[in-house]
């Protein structure tokens, strides 16, 4: 019983990570219907520019904004290149460019970064706290804090200002949005940088468990766009709640069937959502008009 | 001749070239190539089926390659099956495998499907790794070439095989596509409700698609393994998928020819990137490619467009990264990536695709002749009508709290045309929507001649005799103007899949188009048979959407507003091809909202207002009906006498206005203006151009031609964030709130431009708010509230308070009555009148044009996108001309 529970608390705590990565589809989706199949090298290449901010010696807490900036930019990089084209000519050209994208950016790192898993320093320690006899680090704790606040700080942003206020109108109606006077171009934009953002966040918060590597994306993705597809990519309570179940799930799995199963649990839940739910258990059902 | 020389000879030419090179050529690796090419020409073909004709990003290929690689090599190391047993083993899993993730992955689109394939192939791949006890996991699977008929196959046999297969496969998907499942795998790429419609059934085609593509995707995989003999789960990984990906597109979507080219492109690119030198040349080929493309889009338009300078750019990267990197190996992603992005931006279809545009201008080959045409009598054969054919009893249709179809019973006697009248969201288009099966209906029975009519299933209306045309186009645009008619063809393909694939089907394709022909012919397009959908002018795509309506042979022929948008001679061959349906018998129901259609050809009117059916008879009878009067034209109050002096400023002013939808012309030349302070009301007939002009003004739809000014400033390129900017709010048709918004948000965002948008705009917003919540106090009440939730009349005077926080020079409100309840509209008009009085400038679209001509200084009439009329209220009041355009 105990191990159930250890295993599960560790492995929802990661699925948190998925979620913040899924939130990142989801910031993109409202916008502009569109999500970036790259977004896993955007978490990869925002950790290694973090990585080597750290090795050129700028203090762990000045890294953390540089490396969000860092994500936000390769977001907007997305968003020019391999989005806005497809966009404009309503196609879903997007889905194949930002693949392509992802593909180069993949190949740059191995090329800039080597191949090699590396470590990444951080100033919060791994040894094991107790609550009621559960083992959780203080490196686990920093990643449930860091996703919880960033999310919040985002849907702060969507509700408290007038620019996040926009960023719901475009998603709720483009037209009637661009008739306000706000520019549905430049929220995309915005909605890419974000989703960059929150893409290095979770790349930072990760990489201390995980290494940074070329590959250490390649997993996370596949699990973020299963929350993504089972929440529904509206809700943003829905990814919490996905994630953690996620997460806890694959830890189980592995700990029981093998550690190779890892990644089952989170596909299977996903073709299974897609077929009893394609618009995901939090998403809401479209009316077919002609 | 020619046709035989060139197509088949070109196909037969590289058959034989390629079976005779290993004759010539001893030299094991370039066997090897040359079995790859084949395997892969073979894979290469089963993935266009997805992503070329369904037009799906299908990222599962590699995995089914992998499946079949994996069922050919385990049948022989566990069974001792022999070849012919193990290909067939591998294909059948691919084909079962495909259909199983194909009935829950197409009901997704875009991305959804993607990920759905996406995770199918990690599945896949985790799976054949950790079945370690059957797969050898990652270690790998050794397996023996069996004997094919007891021949142990050498290497160079095992080629021809796989030549031979390719050329089967070629052979079959030739008869395949050029069938009517080609067509319909087509038909549903461009409008799958149409597909539905039509009685083809998207979900079955759209399966059998996918699976006989991932079939494919498994034969491949078979010869696969026993080409390597050695299998390994990580061979069939994402990166794999891309290079596949890389080969369709690069070759190029829907053709055979694309596909194989694709294949030679991925066998060749490793040689490629293993020689420095080789590398090199190609890559600055590739970028003087793309300048001479980017030089000749410059010349045509003048301008550094997205599509010609990123090719440029990523293979200018690829010249100066092999000059510099010192193992391209190491980089091979990013250079399929670089490939790939100038491909896909600056040649979206593919080397085949542009070679084939280029080639068919220099051969000309002919096309097949058609057959001469059927008689009309024999594909729609004369009717002699009785009784009732539709009958609808009580039928609802509610959405939320909004009852578009509030209870309608009527009957639809066979033979007849029936029109279905009434003006703008009054539940004419839901009702046909209901009868042919788009929506359930919320209550109430439907029976076509007796017999309950299926609910809610578009394709099984279809089935039982209903076919309809759209509103919208929903026509198979890539698709020619006979394929269109020949995907709805009834009856007329009944050979089995099988023979189809033999090419032995030719007879019953010869029918369906001497079929086709008669319908297009009674539809007048007979001479354009030829012609792509999307490249026929737009009266035509009309008609041919009728013609293909009557390929089904329908018992019941739904007309959705045939005539909107047509020109005038069109509306006339319009009257004429109804009446020569007519004549042949066809039951039909006509929505429109063109009078003099509906004059001329219906036998009965029932007219629609309020999802209720208010009114029935012959035409003649019904426009003199005072309700329907008082349903189009609003409440009949005097026209108040306006003496108000008006200014002499021209605050907007416009001139010679044409816009349209792709190829139909809304507006043939509008021209009007208004002044500072002035309300001034634009009416006319739905259909008129009225919210076409309002969507131009504001800077949603651009302008074909002509100019506007707003306070002496030309707007009409700008975009509509910059128009609303420079003055102009606009609250449109359907009010269009922000819906999960509050109240308080809607309205802060209507002074988006105005206000700070960080900190402090909740300040500098309150007093503005407030003039608002006093005009409004309803508003007030309700400022915590989601838009969403509020009612009709409410969302109206919040898009119309939204509209005044903008602090505007002018509001253009469109249709504020529409869809409310008659005690809401006078409320409505009594705000409005309210605005007036404090001297708000106004451009006023209404359906009612008595209400609107009570409040409006002044007003113009619209008539087939043009001002019939102008005046001040009292004039036109009392002007015959009002009524006609609207009642005809």
């Amino acid at each position: 019983m105990d191990v159930i529970l250890q295993m599960g608390v560790s492995g929802a705590l990661m699925g948190l990570v998925y979620a913040l990565i899924a939130y990142g589809f989801q910031l993109t989706f409202a916008t502009s219907k569109s999500i970036n199949f790259g977004q896993g090298e955007l978490v990869m290449l925002s950790a290694f520019i973090s990585l080597s901010l750290l090795n050129l010696g700028v203090p762990y807490w000045l890294m953390v904004p540089a490396g969000l900036l860092s994500g936000a930019i390769l977001g907007l990089l997305v968003e020019r290149f391999a989005v806005r084209l497809a966009l404009e000519q309503k196609s879903e050209g997007w889905i194949l460019m930002t693949i392509i994208l992802g593909l180069f950016g993949f190949s740059a790192a191995e090329n800039i970064w080597g191949r090699d898993d590396q470590p990444f320093p951080t100033p919060i320690s791994s040894d094991p706290l107790q609550f009621f006899g559960i083992n959780v680090t203080p490196v686990e704790l920093s990643v449930a804090i860091g996703v919880l606040a960033v999310m919040g700080l985002v849907e702060l942003f969507k509700r408290k200002t007038l620019w996040g206020k926009a960023f719901e109108a475009v998603s709720a109606d483009r037209d009637a949005a661009e008739l306000m006077g706000i520019s549905a171009k430049r929220t995309i934009m915005l909605s890419y940088g974000l989703s960059g953002m929150v893409a290095a966040m979770a790349g930072i918060l990760v990489s201390p468990i995980t290494t940074v590597g070329p590959t250490m994306a390649s997993a996370l993705i596949l699990k973020a766009f299963s929350v993504a597809v089972v929440a529904g990519l509206e809700s943003g309570f829905g990814v919490v709640l996905i994630g953690l179940l996620l997460g806890a799930l694959e830890s189980l799995a592995s700990f029981y069937i093998g550690s190779g199963w890892r990644e089952a649990p989170g596909l299977l839940l996903l073709i299974l959502a897609l077929a009893m739910k394609p618009n995901g258990v939090f998403g809401k059902a479209t009316i077919r008009k002609v | 001749m020619k046709r035989i020389l060139f197509v088949n000879g070109a196909e037969l030419l590289t058959l034989v070239l390629l079976a005779c090179i290993p004759l010539f050529v001893h030299n094991a690796y370039a066997l090897g190539l040359l079995t790859l090419l084949a395997i892969y020409g073979i894979l290469l073909i089963g993935l266009d089926v997805s992503v070329g004709y369904l037009g799906q990003v299908n990222l599962a290929h590699a995995a089914f390659l992998g499946l079949g690689a994996y069922a050919a090599g385990l049948s022989v190391v566990m069974f001792g099956s022999g070849m012919l047993l193990a290909l067939a083993i591998s294909l059948l899993v691919g084909l079962v495998f495909g259909g199983l993730l194909a009935f829950p992955a197409l009901r997704l689109a875009g991305p959804q499907f993607a990920l759905a394939t996406l995770s199918f192939s990690a599945l896949t791949v985790i799976v054949l790794n950790e079945m370690e006890d059957i797969t050898q996991g990652a270690q790998g699977l050794v397996v023996n070439r069996p004997l094919l008929l007891g021949l142990q196959l050498g290497p160079q046999e095992f080629f021809w095989l796989c030549l031979l297969l390719l050329a089967l496969t070629w052979l079959a998907m030739k008869n395949l596509l050029s069938s009517q499942w080609g067509r319909a795998f087509e038909a549903l790429r461009d409008s799958p409700i149409a597909t539905d419609a039509m009685g083809v059934g998207v979900l079955h085609h759209k399966v059998s698609a996918f699976a006989l593509g991932s079939a494919l995707g498994g034969l491949a995989g078979g010869l696969y393994a026993f080409n390597f003999q050695f299998l390994q789960p990580n061979s069939f990984v994402y990166e794999l998928m891309v290079i596949l990906l890389l080969g369709v597109v690069l070759g190029g979507r829907k053709s055979l020819w694309g596909a194989f080219v694709g294949a030679c492109l991925i066998v060749l690119l490793p040689n490629l990137l293993s020689s420095r030198v080789l590398f090199q040349v190609f890559s600055a080929i590739g970028l003087v490619f793309a300048l001479v493309a980017a030089g000749y889009a410059f010349r045509a338009t003048r301008r550094i467009s997205f599509q010609s300078a990123a090719p440029v750019v990523s293979m200018g990267m690829l010249v100066v990264g092999s000059l510099l990197v010192d193992n391209t190996e190491d980089w091979r992603k990013a250079i399929f990536a670089l490939m790939l992005f100038s491909v896909v931006v600056g040649l979206p279809e593919g080397l085949m695709g542009f070679a084939q545009k280029h080639l068919a201008r220099l051969f000309r080959v002919p096309a097949r002749p058609l057959p001469p045409a059927a008689a009309l009598d024999a594909v729609l054969p004369k009717h002699e009508a009785h009784g009732v054919l539709l009958e609808l009893d009580e039928v609802k249709r509610h959405f939320g709290g909004i009852k578009a179809v509030d209870g309608v019973s009527l009957q639809v006697r066979a033979g007849h045309v029936h029109g279905l009248i009434g003006p703008n969201g009054s539940g004419k288009s839901t009702l046909v929507n209901v009868i042919s099966g788009l929506y359930a209906p919320s209550a109430g029975q439907l029976k076509l001649d007796g017999a309950p009519l299926p609910k809610g299933s578009l394709y099984q209306v279809a089935q039982a005799g209903v076919a309809r045309t759209f509103q919208n186009l929903q026509l198979f645009a890539e698709l020619s103007a006979l394929e269109n008619v020949m995907v709805a063809c009834n009856g007329a393909y009944k050979k089995p899949l099988p023979l189809v694939l033999l090419g032995l089907a030719a007879d019953e394709e010869r029918k369906a188009q001497a079929d086709a022909l008669a319908l297009l012919e009674l539809v007048g397009l007979a001479d354009d048979a030829r012609t792509k959908a999307r490249d026929l002018p737009y009266g035509a795509q009309r008609f041919l959407e009728i013609a293909r309506a009557l390929a089904r042979k329908p018992r019941l022929l739904i007309l959705d507003e045939p005539a909107a948008g047509l020109a005038h001679p069109d509306v006339l061959r319009l009257i004429e091809i109804v009446r020569r349906i007519h004549a042949q018998g066809i039951t039909t129901i006509l929505i429109e909202h063109h009078m003099s259609v509906v004059n001329e050809v219906c036998d009965f009117v029932t007219v629609l207002d309020e999802g209720k059916i208010i009114a029935a008879g012959v035409p003649d009878e019904v426009k003199r009906n005072p309700r329907v009067i008082e349903a189009y034209l609003g409440d009949s109050k005097q026209a108040s006498p306006s003496s108000r002096r008006l200014s002499d400023d021209v605050l907007l002013r416009v001139q010679d206005l044409h816009a349209g939808y792709g190829a139909s012309e809304v507006l043939t030349g509008v021209n009007f203006e208004v002044r500072a302070g002035a309300v001034v009301a634009l009416i006319g007939a739905n259909g008129a151009g009225k919210t076409t002009t309002m969507r131009v003004l504001s800077g949603m739809l651009k302008a074909s031609r002509g100019q506007v000014t707003l306070a002496g400033r030309d707007i009409q390129e700008l975009p509509s964030s910059r128009i609303a900017r420079l003055g102009l709010a606009h609250s449109p048709e359907g009010r269009k709130v922000f819906a999960p918004l509050t109240v308080e948000d809607n309205l802060l965002l209507g002074a988006y431009t105005r206000l700070p948008k960080v900190f402090g705009f909740a300040g500098k917003a309150a007093a503005d708010l407030e003039r608002v919540y006093t005009l409004f106090p309803r508003l007030r009440e309700r400022k915590e509230q989601a838009a969403g939730t509020l009612s009709g009349g409410e969302q109206q005077m919040l898009a119309i308070g939204r509209a005044l926080m903008s602090d505007p020079k002018i509001i253009l409100l469109d249709e504020p009555s529409m869809g409310l309840a008659p005690v809401i509209v006078q409320e409505v008009f009594v705000i409005i009148n309210k605005l007036k009085q404090a001297g708000i400038t106004m451009l006023l679209v209404e359906q009612f044009a008595k209400s609107a001509l009570e409040v409006a200084d002044y007003a113009y009439v619209l008539e087939h996108g043009r001002i019939a009329l102008e005046g001040t209220p009292e004039e036109l009041a009392q002007n015959e001309r009002v009524l006609a355009a609207y009642l005809g």
